[in-house]
């Protein structure tokens, strides 16, 4: 009587079970977290500053987390060492979830798409200028400052498709918390506004805004955004704002600017008035090898309301020249004559990572 | 018949031994599309940073919240991926890449007469064709 080959029918069945196809392409992970964001130092020197010059250090790290294709989380901080201790702000912090191939749907703290500057071009590493546009600045540099950053609990959509090979429309629709008062204001004196850090809703409106951009890469393109919000308990008074933004690139140069608008209802008795300010800013910057010359003009106009003057207008020309160490790394260095005397030189150098 | 099975085994067991992993060429054409995004949109805002700075995985998160800072489709976003990422690929893989992007543009401008692909795609294909040659691979 034969035997049976089961050496050999063992390697077959061996053969058969290695003889599942490879990976034909190496699985890659769909969770993942990556650290971005920028640091760096800035010395300033002001006939006003005590001792006439400080530094300031600033990190601002950037936590993106994606789960799956179509969802991720993404939250930026800002750490200043001070005198106090350090201050920690929540710049945004949100979810996108990006399953459409047009649609985006945002929740969370985010960064209100206003004009251009604040939601794209204020990092240390990207703005070519060492310091915030006075549009954006926050009263430890303009007094009577228009509006800070603003970034603001919500929710958002955002749209966006080709029109023609070179033109993109995007849009975006939002309602989050609105601004806030930072102290009750002194009778019949519009009071301080401001966005963001704070969960607390001030009442129960919801700002609502809107932006819309069409953008003929790399050339040219123009934005103009607004939102409706009030900002007391009561829901009583409002404060709006219009923004026109425009990025042009002929030969080379960026030239980028924004003009924004404010209506700020505040309580004269038992009447309402209406503060009203405007203010913009055109800045043009050209590269040279690895040094780009960068030139702003800027102004914040009177606030007024019936004829009485709030808010003073500040008018600031700053001449800048950055070298770019890398492509992400640039040391900036501007002189900045300011209205009322305040000139300053500022030497800033940052690391985006 | 026990030696011819086990030499049959072996063979077999040869053949199907697990391969390397072999990295999917992307489509040449959407490469080609995502270097002149890579050109056209992220300078819109920054500088424009070597692809090597990150690895495959993390360039795809980052261009999640590229698409959401820039404004673009989802298809964009993704040509965008297929060039970094694909910059970032063996040598062999990248080169061959570019070299069939450059064959399609060809075999197009034979067929109809015009020219397949812009100026500034040509560009950006001169670029991306240095880069595999002189920048660090991760």
């Amino acid at each position: 009587m034969r035997r049976k080959a089961r050496p050999g029918w063992l390697a077959l069945a061996a053969a058969v079970v290695f003889a599942a196809p490879a990976e034909a392409q190496q699985q890659q992970p769909w969770n993942n977290t990556v650290l971005v964001g920028a640091a760096g130092v800035m010395y300033g020197a002001s006939a006003n500053l005590p001792g006439r010059g400080m530094t300031m250090v600033h990190f601002m790290p950037t936590f993106l987390a994606s789960f799956g294709p179509d969802l991720l989380f993404e939250g930026e901080l800002h750490f200043t060492p001070g005198a106090d201790g350090v201050e920690t702000e929540v710049e945004y912090a949100q979810i996108d979830y990006q399953r459409f191939d047009h649609l985006q749907l945002v929740a969370g703290q985010f960064l209100l798409p206003f004009g251009v500057f604040g939601e794209r071009l204020h990092m240390g590493w990207i703005d070519k200028m060492p310091d915030l546009p006075l549009l954006y600045a926050d009263e430890a540099v303009a007094e009577d400052e228009l509006m800070s950053l603003p970034s603001d609990l919500g929710v958002m959509a955002r749209y966006a498709r080709s029109l023609t090979p070179t033109t993109d429309l995007n849009m975006s629709l939002y309602a989050t918390q609105g601004p806030h008062m930072d102290t009750p204001p002194a009778p019949g004196e519009p009071a301080d506004v401001s966005f963001g850090n704070t969960f607390a809703d001030q009442n129960s409106n919801k700002l609502l805004g809107a932006r819309v951009g069409v953008v003929v890469a790399p050339k040219i393109e123009v934005y103009g955004s607004g939102f409706l919000s009030t900002y007391d308990a009561a829901s009583t008074l409002h404060y709006n704002a219009a923004n026109l933004a425009a990025i042009w690139r002929p030969l080379g140069t960026q030239v980028l600017g924004e003009w924004t608008n404010v209506w700020q209802q505040f309580a004269v008795g038992a009447r309402t008035s209406t503060l009203k300010r405007s203010g913009y800013f055109v800045q043009a910057a050209r590269r040279f090898g690895n040094f780009e010359p960068v030139v702003r003009w800027e102004q914040l106009g009177e606030g007024q309301a019936a004829g009485t003057v709030f808010r003073d207008a500040l008018h600031r020309v700053g001449l800048g020249l950055d070298y770019w160490v890398t492509a992400s790394m640039p040391i900036k260095a501007a002189y900045e004559w300011v209205s009322g005397g305040d000139d300053q030189f500022i030497v800033q150098w940052v690391f985006g990572f | 018949m026990r030696t011819f099975l086990m030499i049959f085994a072996l063979a077999a067991l040869t053949i199907a031994a697990p391969r390397h992993a072999v990295a999917q060429t992307p489509d040449p054409m959407l490469v080609a599309k995502g270097a002149q995004i890579y050109g056209n949109q992220c300078m819109r805002c920054h500088n424009l940073r070597s692809p090597s700075e990150f690895n495959d995985i993390d360039w795809r998160t980052i261009m999640a919240q590229m698409r959401a800072r820039a404004n673009l489709t989802r298809e964009q976003t993704n040509a965008v991926l297929a060039f970094v990422q694909a910059t970032n690929a063996p040598p062999a893989t990248a080169a061959a890449v570019g070299a069939a992007v450059h064959a399609q543009a060809a075999a197009a401008e034979a067929a109809s007469g015009k020219r397949a692909l812009s100026a500034t795609q040509v560009r950006q294909l001169r670029a991306y064709l240095t880069r595999l040659t002189i920048a660090p691979r991760r």
